[in-house]
């Protein structure tokens, strides 16, 4: 299992996927910030990275202790993702990373 | 210099950040365009109009939201060919003419070409987001367009912002003038600066913008003086109601209904009234914490529970009514059910009374007994409405949630002696249009009104 790192600026994007076009990973997991609003330019990405792997999932954070997620907006993430067909759950993917299983 | 022209500005930024709240708000209109949660909720440019004596002076239109600015960015910097240097709007030109404008990047398209139309654009920031990259792109895509650009930091009110980050990465980007601006709890100022601090980027559109200032002071102190006047003339109305039922126990209980429901719907018809002069709708008060459910106050009036929650001392009525030497009063929750001969006594001094009942009338009286409305219930009207009033005032036209009702101190209203008008309201009860036969355009009605519009 590789850290692919944190994707913020277009540099860390492009980097990334040229990496993952050379050498796709068989398994891909993306976490992700509900927080944050699931706009065009995000989903496109997460779609991207996905064509780059043999199995993407999604890790849709859970909120920081003490606090809680916007239900609408987590709405919005589950409704987007289901239309990429992409899986996603709010648990660490991490067993599932190392041995193709849960 | 008058400007021939309305100012023009584009609204602008992420998508989800409030363009149409902010809006809503600076067109006090809250049927304006639509707002979700969902991104994407605007897909076309919508506008509209601030006149001030029908000369149309700023123009607003409301955008898109931008979605995808560091793949847009990306693509504009491959615009430019090998050995070629673009300037900004240069590059937006070629941008707008080719087919990515109308496919992939239509949305973003939209906003370019309208804030290249307009004068300068309002830049709104969701200021609990933690600046990222994709903010950062999308300034410097909106920044290519060559026109003034004024941020405006959403969101403030909430404990979560972010204000000093946006401040600092505004200034990197060579922006430095910025306001802070709710668009659900509009500081009240908050329009005055807005507008301000545009005059600075806009030199020329200063005289416009002082009109506009100066327009929506004088509104806002109109509308002020009549939401009190409306809450004046429910206490009135309500002061000098009075009814005379024959003292017999089914009557008695009959009246006690009917005019418990009259003054339900008086407080009602009040509650819209305001709703209307600080334009919301009576579905906008719903989800909201205006305290208000459905347009309608959710705890009735006649309940002792809703005196002890606005802090109103009970009793008052019997006390008053024990002074004047009235002992046969009752209190039936909220009227006060008296001895007819009696019943301008407690209220405005017998003399008073008999003059204005005259003989005829005051013999007729006799084996009946009067209905009014107790003091406790005048005060609970003046507390609710005034509290209503507050937060109608600060309220943003942007029909989200979270607004903070600040606590109302309105101790002369809850213990003090009521205002001088009502107590002559009391022997008046031609002044009360919820009394058969009102005089409402009588003078001294007026004179009382206007004294009472003051005390609130």
């Amino acid at each position: 299992v590789t850290d692919a790192g944190v994707l913020d600026s277009r540099e860390s994007r492009n980097k990334l996927l040229e990496q993952l076009s050379r050498f796709p990973p068989a398994r891909l997991a993306i976490a992700c910030d509900p927080r944050r609003s699931p706009d065009r330019g995000s989903l496109a990405l997460l779609a991207e990275l996905a064509r780059n792997a043999g199995a993407t999932r999604i890790w849709l954070l859970q909120a920081a202790p003490g606090q809680a997620l916007d239900a609408e907006r987590l709405g919005d993430w589950h409704e987007a993702l289901d239309r990429l067909g992409l899986p996603h759950a709010d648990t660490s993917p991490l067993t599932w990373l190392e041995h193709g299983h849960d | 210099m008058a400007m021939t022209e309305p100012l023009k500005l584009a609204v602008v930024g992420h998508t989800n950040v409030g363009k149409t709240s902010l809006l809503r708000t600076l067109t006090r209109d809250v049927g304006f365009g639509e707002v979700s949660h969902r991104p994407s909720t605007t897909r076309h440019v919508e506008g509209a109009r601030l006149s001030v004596d029908g000369e149309p002076l700023l123009e607003l239109y409301d955008t898109p939201g931008l979605e995808d600015a560091i793949a847009l960015l990306d693509y504009l910097e491959r615009l430019e060919r090998p050995g070629e240097r673009l300037d900004g709007p240069a590059r937006l030109a070629r941008f707008l003419q080719g087919s990515e404008a109308r496919q992939r990047f239509e949305q973003e398209a939209k906003v370019l070409r309208q804030l290249l139309a307009s004068n300068a654009g309002l830049y709104v920031i969701d200021a609990r987001e933690p600046v990222l990259a994709k903010y950062r792109d999308e300034l410097e895509v909106l920044a290519s367009c060559g026109k003034p650009l004024l941020p405006v930091l959403n969101f403030v009110a909430s404990s979560q912002h972010r204000e000093p980050e946006w401040r600092e990465a505004l200034a990197r980007l060579g922006l430095h003038a910025l306001v802070r601006f709710d668009s659900v709890a509009p500081p009240e100022d908050g329009e005055r600066r807005l507008y301000e601090s545009l005059a600075l980027l806009l030199e020329d559109a200063r005289p416009a913008l002082q009109r506009l200032i100066d327009d929506q002071q004088a509104q806002r102190q109109a509308r002020h003086h009549s939401g009190k006047r409306l809450i004046a003339e429910l206490l009135l109305d309500c002061a000098a109601c009075r009814r005379s039922v024959v003292a017999e126990p089914a009557a008695e209980a009959k009246a006690i209904e009917a005019l418990r429901q009259d003054v339900r719907q008086r407080e009602q018809r009040c509650v819209e009234a305001l709703l209307k002069l600080y334009a919301f709708r009576r579905e906008d008060a719903h989800a909201s914490d205006l305290p208000l459910l459905d347009g309608r106050w959710g705890d009735d009036l006649f309940n002792p529970e809703t005196l002890k929650l606005l802090g109103v001392r009970l009793g008052s009525g019997v006390a008053a009514g024990a002074a004047a030497g009235a002992g046969v009063d009752l209190l039936v929750g909220g009227l006060t059910l008296g001895a007819a001969a009696l019943a301008g006594a407690i209220a405005g001094g017998a003399l008073q009374t008999a003059r204005n009942y005259g003989s005829r009338l005051m013999g007729k009286l006799k084996g009946q007994r009067e209905l009014t409305v107790d003091d406790t219930v005048l005060r609970l009207l003046a507390l609710r409405q005034q509290q209503l009033m507050v937060a109608l005032d600060n309220r943003g036209h942007a029909a989200q949630d979270s607004i903070r009702l600040g606590e109302l101190d309105e101790k002369a209203w809850r213990e003090g002696k009521l205002p001088e008008a009502l107590i002559k309201a009391r022997a008046h009860p031609q002044w009360s249009t919820l009394n058969p036969g009102a005089r409402v355009n009588q003078a001294e009605r007026q004179e009382q009104l206007e004294a009472l519009v003051l005390q609130i």
